[in-house]
């Protein structure tokens, strides 16, 4: 399934849990900011109350006197009755006696200046305000804050099972949406991998919509239109630089042969056999040459399959096995069975081939010459020869690049190796099997892990 | 054998002609694919050599149109473009051989022969029989003078298919091809002494055997 591997590491899992993060800091956040909204308007409200009241109290006070004032503050008293009331009221006389009301202790609060506080009795939270009276009186008017902490308790409760549900919802739309995100994206790569493997006419849906993953898409189809284009006309190309070049090349020989036929002189026919065998190499050359070229530009991909690395290497060191013997070389191969690996057969085989071809040409008989094939793939031909300078290491896999002179070949096939290799993701390098060089091809994570390119 | 040989070029024509006639091959010419495949209903056609680079229809494409029509008459595809992706290409377009310009004469008459006994009875018998040469195909053994020849795999395949173009030559390219399915040429010289090891195992204990290198060509396999 496209969208099976929902793990951190998908930018789509990340999108979604950091939405539901989002969600659930907006979410403490505003009910905060509520409590505080809540706190402050009740506050303000709750000071008006106890302004009017004061106002009113010291009216009755200039009209009745103090006993019609001590009356109303007991009728007010009474009128909320129970241990802890909402309203508060003390009355006190110039030396601070207590006249009235229900505060034990009234506050010492500056009543000259009308001053305002919140004080603490018990587990209640009051608000205050003390002003004097005439005839050097001191009143003090308060309400209780426990009706606002009620009500921000239970905004606290409803913000919290909001808060849950919003959560939920988030999460759930995020991964929805972080899964069909993915199944997309999964989608456009899987567009690459079938156009890499030689799929040139794969490409992208991009009729489901307008979104910036379907403008992406038509991006991904242009380039991939692109590179078919210059994959068709390099093969073009390179196939018209073939024909072209091989056909005088062949009528050249056509008329060589011609010239053999009537000819009787044996130095002129040995000259007309050695022209004939000189077109044969520049036309080896340059198929070589193409071979380089088509490899490193990607070419055909479509022979691409899952083989068996193990059965490659074996026939191909039965093949030599003959070879070695004639040339007195000690040639054995050590190869794991059942190592696979995914690419083209024909191209890995020659890489196979490249390896041993040039372990055979350069090592002096009586030499050992191994071939190994192991998990990963790891892929090695050594032997015990003269080996290869450190400095000549990296250069080696260059084109016409040789460590001798050998009588054959044109310097291009350990080129050809590093290219083969890569296009399957392997590392080809060279290093010293003291005595005797060492090729190694491998995965080119495992030849990183080992500090090397 | 009746060749009938589509191919653009001229001189190439001419030369192919040629070669073929001294061979009592006879071949008659189609410069395109169009004019080629109106020929190839005639029951005394044997093989068609075709090049790949054509004016107008492409070879492969001739191909690909001789197939769906039901024609299986063998084609040797002739062409220009040598390298080993162009013979996977043309060899699964439905090709039965691949020989690359410019090529050796005796080349290109051993691959009609080659193609010619392929269409015959002998390649597909279950035992295979040169002189006192014995080759069980479906039992994968061989024996000589009813001795059991110990032969690995391959040169079991090796020997089969010498003994199925027995007498005629059979170059390097075609027994890297058919019997070790390379599309390439090693530069060792692998084939050749597998030869020369596969002769060793015939004669070995009997004396001369019948596998002879001809000279600059490839080898034979001749009456024991």
């Amino acid at each position: 399934m496209a969208a099976g591997n929902l793990t951190l590491n998908s930018i789509a899992v990340r999108q979604a849990l950091l939405s539901t993060l989002v969600t659930l800091v907006a979410v403490v956040f505003l009910a905060i900011a509520a409590s505080f909204a809540i706190e402050r308007t009740m506050r303000a409200d709750m000071q008006q109350t106890i302004d009017t009241d004061i106002v009113g109290l010291a009216d009755i006070m200039v009209n009745g006197g103090e006993a019609e004032l001590l009356l109303r503050i007991a009728d007010r008293t009474a009128l909320v009755p129970g241990a802890t009331p909402l309203a508060y009221y003390g009355l006190t006389d110039r030396h601070g006696m207590r006249l009235g009301g229900n505060l034990q202790m009234p506050p010492n609060l500056d009543a000259s200046h009308s001053q305002a506080a919140e004080i603490r009795l018990g587990d209640d939270r009051i608000l205050l305000r003390a002003t004097r009276l005439r005839g050097g009186l001191t009143l003090v008017v308060g309400r209780s804050l426990r009706g606002v902490e009620a009500l921000q308790r239970r905004l606290q409760v409803d913000f919290l099972g909001v808060g849950i549900i919003a959560l939920l919802a988030t999460l759930v739309a995020g991964f929805a949406v972080a899964a069909r995100l993915r199944g997309r994206v999964e989608r456009l790569s899987q567009t690459f991998s079938r156009f890499e493997r030689g799929d040139l006419a794969a490409r992208s849906d991009t009729a489901s919509g307008r979104d910036e993953l379907v403008q992406l898409a038509g991006h991904v189809n242009a380039h991939l239109d692109w590179t078919a284009r210059l994959l068709s006309a390099q093969r073009e190309i390179s196939d018209n630089i073939a024909h072209e070049l091989r056909t005088p090349l062949v009528h050249l020989d056509t008329r060589l042969l011609s010239a053999i036929g009537h000819n009787s002189d044996e130095t002129v026919a040995l000259e007309l056999h050695l022209a004939r065998s000189n077109i044969r190499s520049i036309v080896s050359l340059f198929d070589a040459l193409l071979d380089l070229a088509v490899a490193e530009a990607g070419g055909i991909t479509a022979n691409i399959s899952s083989f068996d690395l193990s059965e490659t290497a074996a026939d191909l060191a039965e093949l030599y096995a003959a070879s070695a013997e004639e040339a007195g070389l000690d040639f054995k191969a050590r190869i794991t069975p059942g190592v696979t690996m995914r690419g083209e057969v024909m191209a890995m085989t020659r890489l196979v081939a490249n390896l041993l071809d040039n372990a055979f040409k350069y090592v002096p008989s009586g030499s050992k010459v191994r071939l190994i094939v192991a998990d990963g793939p790891r892929l090695v031909v050594e032997d015990n020869g003269t080996g290869i300078a450190a400095a000549d290491a990296e250069q080696i896999f260059l084109r016409f690049r040789r460590v001798a002179a050998p009588e054959t070949g044109h310097g291009l096939g350990l080129a050809l190796v590093k290219i083969i290799a890569a296009r399957h993701g392997l590392s080809a390098r060279v290093e010293d099997a003291r005595p005797g060089a060492r090729f190694i091809v491998e995965a080119q994570d495992a030849a990183t892990r080992k500090g090397v390119s | 054998m009746n060749i009938l040989l589509i191919e653009d070029d001229a001189l190439t024509a001419a030369a192919i002609t040629a070669i073929l006639a001294a061979e009592d091959i006879a071949v008659e010419w189609a410069t395109t694919a169009e004019a080629g495949l109106a020929r190839t209903g005639d029951n005394a056609l044997d093989v068609i050599v075709m090049d790949w680079m054509l004016p107008g229809m492409s070879g492969l494409d001739a191909v690909a149109r001789l197939r769906s029509a039901g024609i299986e008459k063998p084609v040797l595809m002739l062409s220009a473009l040598g390298r080993a992706e162009h013979r996977v290409e043309g060899l699964d377009g439905g090709v039965d051989d691949y020989l690359a310009k410019p090529f050796e004469p005796a080349e290109l008459v051993a691959r009609l022969r080659a193609l010619y006994r392929r269409t015959t009875v002998q390649a597909r018998q279950p035992v295979l029989i040169h002189g006192d040469i014995e080759l069980h195909v479906r039992a994968r053994t061989a024996h000589r003078a009813g001795k059991h020849l110990g032969l690995s795999p391959k040169e079991f395949e090796l020997l089969k298919y010498l003994m199925e173009n027995a007498g005629e030559i059979v170059t390097r390219e075609m027994l890297l091809r058919n019997v070790w399915k390379l599309n390439f040429d090693p530069q060792t010289n692998v084939i050749d002494v597998n030869l020369v090891r596969l002769r060793r195992k015939l004669e070995d204990g009997f004396g001369y055997c019948c596998l002879e290198t001809v000279r600059g060509r490839g080898y034979r396999l001749t009456a024991p």
